[in-house]
């Protein structure tokens, strides 16, 4: 925090109007097993500071691994060097949205700090859970477990007088399963995490997430090429929650309702989806992947409500597009790390459960398709179109899941598809997602309950 | 060697390593950011660190522990070298890990240092990204314009515990434009980089027109019939294509894994005869050259494909090692999706600068031999390549058709289905007109425009 307020008061010295500056420690380890063999292993020791100056209207950012004082001030006069130059012919200026400046310290509730657990721990239990993988059956062709963790202090101090510290812990598992049997191949992703100490990997299960990648593998493998053409479909807690993030959430960021990038711009109080569809983007929620108490802009963060039983209420904002768009800033700006200036995030993303069962939304259809799991795939917010790749899919006869199907995808368009949704589920899921935009990833959280959607794009091989 | 290498050396032999290596990078990067048509942002951006790697000896071979720092505080470095002699010890040993690089003479290279880069600060650029803008917008209908102006400095160092030792400091220099044209309900779409290890700011400007000409020039795309033609790639279409294919196909570890094609092909023909390929990291002024690679290995001139004929793999020392060759100094640090600093990362493999030997003629030139092609400026979706069988899906960004040797009109969404090397065999023409394009950190392209002879294309 000196380093931080140091830097703010050279930033005023030098006539910012606003600045802010973020300085982290972050200790990481990332350990990769590709078939028994330790593929990668790195231990990371990161630290350094980001500035952000707001000068006559004209951002300037810097960022430096070095928080030696030299350093520092070579690199928020080389950050505001930039502002003063883009400031002289900046025609639309940048404004920030009101708040009320914060002091208070946030920390990650954690038992066992990752930092004191040894390497070699973290190695056995990565080793562990990709032999809980292979031993589940013959056809298990290949492995691959990722374990990755990171903790550390952050602070952030702003010009209007925000101080806010931080102890952030975080780790995950991710299982990839692929079984082979002759020249058929199934491949299964299975991923869970938490913010918390090592303790988290206690209460996730990894040997669970390896047995069930695992068995959803060696089942791809009965799996017959899914049929083309419009169905009724019901999409997954994992893929209703991908299509909540990436089809709906990204176009409901407000940098790209600004830019005119998204088709939910204007659309604030009109009907989007049908009666069913409510989503929020929630940095609140309760352990969740995504949460966090304030962005990296200091801005108490929200339970965002973005549509409310099929209407537009609102998007994700950071100050700047806060003020653009005339609405109350919610605390949507986040940066990966000090290195990167924040933009307009995501947090958990989520449709909210309804109250019919599984089975009740399968019993009235007649021929569908059962689509699970996500292997990603591409959005236009702009255009408001979709294509995701599920990683399994049945077909359902008469209100029975029946053949399971392989290289199944779902398209359309984002809009049509929220107003075809005819049913959800009472059992909501959420799971954790690595989000990429503006070259900056960052940890959140995708949820959805069961989701019927009627009319829906299916394609096959 | 700096204090700070010298001292993680002797630290991780202490802790127990049997050898030890570091390697150093340090960075200032300067950019701005162009976004509707405005120059929007500022950046600097300082990146200092190492990358930590030790080898331990086993019985029955041996293992590597890897670690990295930004800070070069002795504690945070000793915790570093721990964590990496404890990773090393509990993997399983590998017999064919023998050691780190052997001292050699390395070379020096000329001209990847420009002084004028480190005289330019982020005033110059704003103003070379508004002579940008106006170079753009010349045309009224230019709707959107975005791209970025980058520049840095960097030194890079490698020292390890068996004598190598050695620095170099390079310059880097580049800029894109993405320009967007509307009229009359239809959009065309053009864009242009350009990368340099010098300050060439007017090659900038030129990239500005050049997109927003060629944007101008997409509208009112007409939808082409689907069938076989021969496709005019240019440079950065074709860097982005090779570099998640052949340059894949052609690292000695994954040919070792058996997850090349081209496994076993060393003398055979791979390629049409006026195919010659080469990894120079000797081409003055280059943005991939260097004097040594990232474990401090001299790097030399490498023909990997001489008159179709594969001639060589890319090796690093374990490579090298494992298979009792030498090793072509390729050890190259990155990772093929997303950024991550090089000194984060451990050694893989990766060409400096792959020369494809140019022909004869200008571009203009080579588009009048074609009957009945298209002329492609870019792929979309290359990195869904599969590098094991070398099949490839991808999507046209910024079409034209040729019809008897003339652009006769734009072309809207198109399809290419190939496979890496067999398309190799299909490139019939090359131009004269030589373009270097980054396929990532100290990695570069050095290609003309070619033809590719009779693909099939869908719409």
């Amino acid at each position: 925090m000196r380093i931080a307020e140091k830097a703010i008061s050279l930033c005023k010295k030098l006539g910012a109007d606003y600045a802010d500056a973020r300085v982290e420690r972050t200790y990481s380890t990332d350990i990769r097993l590709m078939k028994d063999t330790f593929d990668q292993v790195a231990s990371g020791a990161d630290q350094g500071l980001g500035i952000r100056v707001l000068y006559k209207g004209a951002w300037g950012f810097g960022s430096s691994t070095s928080l030696e004082l030299r350093d520092v001030s070579r690199t928020i006069r080389g950050a505001f060097k930039a502002a003063k130059a883009t400031a002289t012919h900046a025609k639309e200026k940048a404004r920030l949205a009101e708040i009320s400046p914060v002091k208070d310290v946030v920390r990650a509730t954690v038992k066992d700090p990752m930092q004191s657990v040894p390497i070699d721990r973290k190695m056995k239990l990565t080793l562990e859970t990709s032999e809980e993988a292979t031993k589940i059956d013959k056809r298990i062709a290949s492995v691959t477990v990722t374990y990755s963790d990171s903790s550390g202090e952050t602070c952030l101090a702003t010009s209007e007088g925000t101080r806010l510290t931080g102890r952030p812990s975080r780790g995950s598992i991710v299982v990839v399963a692929v079984a082979r049997e002759g020249t058929k191949v199934g491949a299964i992703r299975e991923r869970n995490g938490m913010q918390a100490g090592f303790e988290l990997f206690e209460k996730i299960d990894p040997l669970g997430l390896a047995r069930r990648a695992a068995e959803r593998a060696v089942r791809l493998l009965e799996a017959v090429p899914a049929p083309s053409g419009r169905f009724t479909v019901i999409a997954d807690q994992k893929l209703a929650g991908v299509f909540a993030h990436e089809a709906v959430g990204h176009a409901s960021e407000a940098d790209h309702v600004v830019t005119g990038e998204s088709v939910l711009k204007g659309k604030v109080g009109q009907r989007v989806g049908s009666d069913l569809v409510t989503m929020y983007d929630d940095s609140t929620y309760a352990d969740g992947w995504g949460s966090s108490q304030y962005d990296s802009e200091g801005v108490p963060t929200k339970r965002r409500l973005i549509i409310e039983k099929g209407f537009l209420r609102g998007y994700i904002l950071n100050r700047e597009t806060a003020a653009e768009l005339n609405m109350d800033p919610n605390g949507g700006a986040r940066a990966q790390s000090f290195a990167y200036r924040p933009v307009v995030r995501m947090s958990n993303t989520y449709l909210t459960a309804g109250d019919r069962s599984f089975q009740e939304l399968l019993d009235d259809v007649d021929a569908g398709v059962y689509l699970k799991g996500s292997r990603g795939g591409q959005v236009d917010t702009a255009k408001g179109t979709f294509q995701f790749s599920a990683e399994e899919g049945y077909l359902i006869e008469k209100g029975q899941l029946t053949r399971p199907l392989s290289d199944v995808s779902l398209s359309g368009l984002t809009l049509e598809t929220l107003l075809n949704i005819d049913g959800v589920a009472d059992d909501f899921q959420i799971s954790i997602g690595l989000c990429g935009k503006a070259g900056q990833v960052v940890a959140t959280g995708m949820g959805s309950p069961h989701v019927r959607i009627r009319n829906a794009v299916v394609g096959g091989k | 060697m700096s204090e700070t290498l010298d001292f993680v050396l002797k630290r991780c032999i202490r802790l127990g390593a049997a050898q030890a290596e570091a390697f150093e990078t340090d960075e200032v990067g300067t950019n701005i950011v162009i976004e509707k048509k405005q120059v929007k942002i500022g950046q600097v951006k300082r990146d200092h660190g190492m990358g930590i790697r030790v080898l331990v000896k086993k019985d029955d071979g041996a293992s590597t522990g890897f670690g990295y720092v930004t800070d070069f505080s002795r504690t945070t470095v000793t915790e570093a070298v721990e964590k990496a002699v404890t990773t090393a010890k509990m993997k399983r040993a590998d017999k064919d890990l023998k050691s780190f690089q052997e001292k050699a003479r390395t070379r020096k290279v000329a001209d990847i240092f420009d002084e004028r880069i480190s005289r330019t600060d982020p005033s110059d650029l704003v103003e070379i990204g508004r002579s940008m803008l106006e170079e753009a917008c010349k045309d009224s209908r230019v709707s959107t314009v975005s791209g970025s102006v980058h520049m840095g400095i960097g030194e890079t160092s490698v020292a390890n515990s068996l004598g190598v030792s050695g620095s170099y400091r390079s310059t880097a220099f580049s800029g894109h434009m993405y320009v967007v044209a509307e009229s009359g309900g239809s959009v065309g779409v053009g864009w242009e980089t350009h990368s340099s290890t010098h300050y060439e700011s007017e090659k900038l400007v030129g990239a500005a027109g050049y997109a927003a000409d060629t944007a101008v020039r997409q509208l009112n795309p007409r939808p082409l019939e689907p069938g076989i033609y021969d496709v005019v790639v240019d440079q950065d279409g074709l860097a982005d294509l090779f570099m998640n294919t052949l340059v894949q196909q052609i690292r000695a570890d994954l040919v070792q894994r058996n997850q090349s094609p081209l496994t076993g092909k060393i003398g055979s023909q791979v390629a049409s005869e006026n195919v010659t390929l080469i990894d120079d990291p000797t081409v003055p002024g280059a943005l991939g050259s260097k004097p040594f690679d990232s474990e401090g290995c001299p790097t030399g001139r490498r023909p990997i494909v001489e008159k179709g004929i594969l001639r060589t793999f890319l090796h690093n020392s374990y490579t090298a090692n494992k298979e009792g060759v030498k090793n072509t100094g390729n050890s190259m640090r990155y990772i093929m999706f997303g950024t991550r600093s090089e000194y984060a990362l451990e050694p893989i493999i990766g060409p400096h600068n792959l020369v494809l030997k140019p022909g004869k003629g200008r571009r203009d030139d080579l588009i009048r031999e074609v009957r009945n092609g298209i002329l492609v400026k870019g792929f979309i979706g290359a990195h869904t390549s599969n590098v094991q069988s070398g099949d490839f899906s991808l999507a046209l960004d910024c079409v034209f058709r040729i019809e008897n040797g003339s652009l006769t009109f734009p072309v809207k969404q198109a399809m290419i289905g190939g496979n890496m090397p067999s398309i190799l065999r299909q490139i019939r023409l090359k131009a004269a007109n030589v373009k270097q394009v980054t396929m990532g950190p100290g990695m570069a392209l050095i290609s003309p425009t070619i033809m590719i002879e009779k693909l099939t294309v869908a719409a």
